[in-house]
């Protein structure tokens, strides 16, 4: 099935993005959510701490996760009707880089990507960095006509990598989980003109629980939700 | 001469003086000047705080929390406030060494049984944590009232160091006016060096602990981290779950630390498995705790209405004893509120009330919750602060509105001086709604001109 076409997302060829300049275009790039934007991994870098990396076998591998992830997903907006509608708000709670590439394959269906990254890269931490930095480099977003816009919030699955107690001995725990001013409140989506939210994850790994209370919340609130669990029967509430 | 730009205060300027004096921000005219122009400073001061600061965190709930803003004191009103900063702190570690070997009255103060026993026989150093926080509010006479004092694990460090140096370094009108965190950096630094020096046993390795899936607790012990280097032991930094206890040794990642800052609230600690073995480390000497369980003890709110019942005794000095009076709000227990206390005058808090939290004002208090509150005995009641309100700038959706709020000032204390403001605009209580803004103080008379400070900068402290 059709996926959308790739757009360039990169920086002009010759000329190299740096963390200070990626930042900028990912802040831009979130538009009235920029409230909510985070780049921790960018600001890690931008001070020297991380050094982006993405390993060549990882990155063959994992492009063929985004062709397949997006292009589920691409079907699935499609035949529901609300990919590239700026009434609904996409929340992608995927693996970070993985995220990063699939939100850069939707932007031709005119979906901007709203980074909140809370992943401070200690030497040794949990959760690498180097890979979801280098995706922050590779596809920071260029500069968007004026004018409505589909959002899609990229979580990061890794923040909720389950650990064990000698990992905790030795390793920095640097997880995160969302917490309730991370994300918008169902006031301030009905403020944002969002009228529903659709979240997708990989259905090969659990929902994460601060993931999962949010949405208890806006459903709660009444808000029209759409659990989408990708690579697996999607369900729905 | 003081050394951190303050003359020495006399006794004339600590009163009022005449008119009642205004606290003023700066934000309107800035707006008014160049709306096109405030913006982007906006805009570009998140970015820059973000990156320069690790105030990364620098909204909350969507929402602007640092300013483009400022609050201006000017001179007189500072020196006041500098005066008080210092004089409740001799007050505050005075109270707490006082209760500090007083298990019933610990009781009484909201500590359990067991943490009594800690605290009484806690070592003697450090006496309080190497900073610590007052929050004040200018009320409608002119006169700093103090709200409370954040002892324990006081924030806003990133935001008097490092993002209101930012707010300076971009002001067009800079050279009017003199910011107030420019030595918090130092102060802290030697606060700890002092400290860590002062420690029983040598001290080769320092631990910084909080929660790390905390953002902004992360990003705030990142900076202090930063602040720290060079000041001697190798500094070790990790999640609460990265701390264990191993044969009597404190284990951070694996590595052995003899001191240990946590940025992450006793009383959670408390429940943890690695608590009983920190405390048992720290009363062996092996573990020098640098934020003591005396600096949660500071921070009870229990212990505001302790120091205003006895703020005749001998205890205090006589100077202690005006700074009482002068400056802490009327505070009981609400178990031994006077019969005919008016709740409505007066907010009710509890004890270990965090940012706002269980802070009521009595006009609200239901006679049912009155006495449920007296019930639960964990609740405070301290005579209601009118305070001044000034202008801020908030944004809104694409708008930019004006607005009247409360300033609520907090005034640093380290290594026993002051050592900056941290200023939030808000409501009447301040949650972590509120909006940062910078404090500077107008440059004129009195201040002490560069040459000053350079002869006197081998003078020892006061």
């Amino acid at each position: 099935m059709a996926v959308p076409r790739p757009v360039r997302t990169h920086a002009t060829p010759g000329r190299t993005l740096g963390a200070r300049g990626a930042y900028r275009r990912w802040y831009a790039a979130a538009g009235p959510w920029a409230g909510f934007f985070r780049a921790v991994p960018l600001v890690a870098v931008a001070r020297g701490v991380l050094a982006p990396r993405a390993d060549a076998a990882e990155t063959a591998a994992a492009d063929q996760a985004v062709e397949r992830l997006a292009a589920t997903l691409a079907d699935a907006g499609r035949a529901e009707g609300w990919l590239g509608q700026p009434e609904v708000l996409l929340l992608l709670d995927l693996p970070g880089p993985l995220g990063v590439s699939v939100a850069a394959r939707l932007a031709p269906a005119g979906v901007r990507p709203v980074l909140l990254s809370l992943l401070w890269p200690e030497p040794a931490a949990l959760v690498p960095a180097a890979a979801l930095a280098a995706a922050l480099l590779a596809h920071a977003p260029r500069r968007w006509p004026e004018g409505p816009a589909q959002y899609a919030f990229l979580l990061g699955r890794e923040r909720d990598t389950p650990a064990s107690a000698a990992d905790l001995a030795a390793r920095f725990d640097n997880r995160y989980r969302l917490g309730e001013v991370d994300l918008p409140s169902p006031a301030r989506l009905e403020r944002g003109g969002v009228g529903g939210v659709v979240a997708c994850r990989d259905g090969a790994v659990p929902a994460a629980p601060d993931l999962d209370h949010y949405l208890d919340v806006l459903a709660g609130a009444g808000v029209p939700l759409r659990r989408l669990a990708l690579g697996a029967r999607p369900d729905s509430a | 001469m003081r050394d951190d730009g303050m003359a020495a205060i006399s006794d004339r300027e600590l009163a009022p003086q005449g008119s009642t004096p205004l606290l003023r921000t700066l934000a309107g005219d800035w707006l008014a000047a160049d709306e096109a122009g405030y913006r982007a400073a906006w805009d570009a001061y998140l970015r820059e705080t973000a990156i320069r600061c690790l105030l990364y965190d620098n909204t909350v709930a969507g929402e602007r929390y640092l300013g483009w803003n400022a609050l201006a004191l000017d001179r007189a009103l500072l020196a006041r406030l500098v005066a008080a900063t210092e004089a409740l702190g001799r007050v505050f570690a005075r109270a707490a060494r006082a209760v500090q070997h007083d298990p019933a009255t610990l009781e009484e103060l909201g500590f359990p049984w067991a943490v009594a026993e800690m605290l009484a026989n806690e070592p003697i150093l450090p006496l309080l944590s190497p900073i610590g926080r007052f929050d004040f509010l200018l009320d409608e006479t002119g006169e700093w009232r103090l709200l409370e004092y954040n002892s324990d694990t006081p924030s806003g460090v990133r935001e008097t160091i490092g993002a209101e140096r930012l707010l300076h370094a971009r002001l067009p009108d800079r050279a009017r006016f003199r910011r107030l965190g420019a030595g918090l950096a130092t102060r802290l630094r030697r606060a700890f060096a002092r400290l860590l020096a002062a420690a029983p046993r040598p001290v080769r390795r320092l631990g910084l602990v909080t929660d790390a899936g905390y953002a902004e607790d992360l990003a705030q012990l990142l900076f202090l981290r930063e602040l720290l280097r060079g000041v001697g032991p190798e500094i070790v930094l990790g999640d609460v779950g990265n701390l264990i206890v191993r044969r009597g040794r404190v284990l951070l990642l694996g590595q052995e630390v003899q001191a240990l800052y946590r940025l992450y609230p006793v009383e959670r600690l408390y429940g943890q498995a690695v608590f009983p073995g920190l405390v048992e480390a720290a009363l062996a000497g092996r573990l020098l705790l640098l934020n003591p369980l005396a600096a949660l003890l500071a921070q009870d709110k229990a212990l505001l209405a302790w120091i205003w019942e006895h703020r005749e005794a001998a205890i205090f000095t006589p100077a202690e004893r005006r700074a009482i009076v002068r400056h802490l709000p009327e505070t009981y227990l609400v178990t031994r509120a006077p019969a005919d206390l008016d709740r409505r005058a007066f907010v009710v808090k509890e004890f270990f009330g965090r940012e706002g939290e269980e802070v009521y004002f009595g006009a609200g208090v239901s006679d049912e919750d009155w006495l449920r509150c007296q019930e639960w005995r964990t609740f405070v009641v301290q005579r209601a602060v009118v305070s001044q309100e000034v202008e801020d700038v908030i944004w809104r959706g694409d708008v930019l509105q004006r607005v009247q709020r409360v300033p609520c000032v907090g005034s640093y204390l380290a290594d026993g001086r002051w050592g900056g403001l941290y200023v939030r605009l808000g409501e009447r209580i301040t949650t972590n709604q509120a909006q940062h803004v910078g404090a500077f103080v107008e440059r004129g008379g009195g201040l002490v001109r560069r040459g000053d400070r350079r002869r006197t900068r081998n003078r020892p402290a006061r």
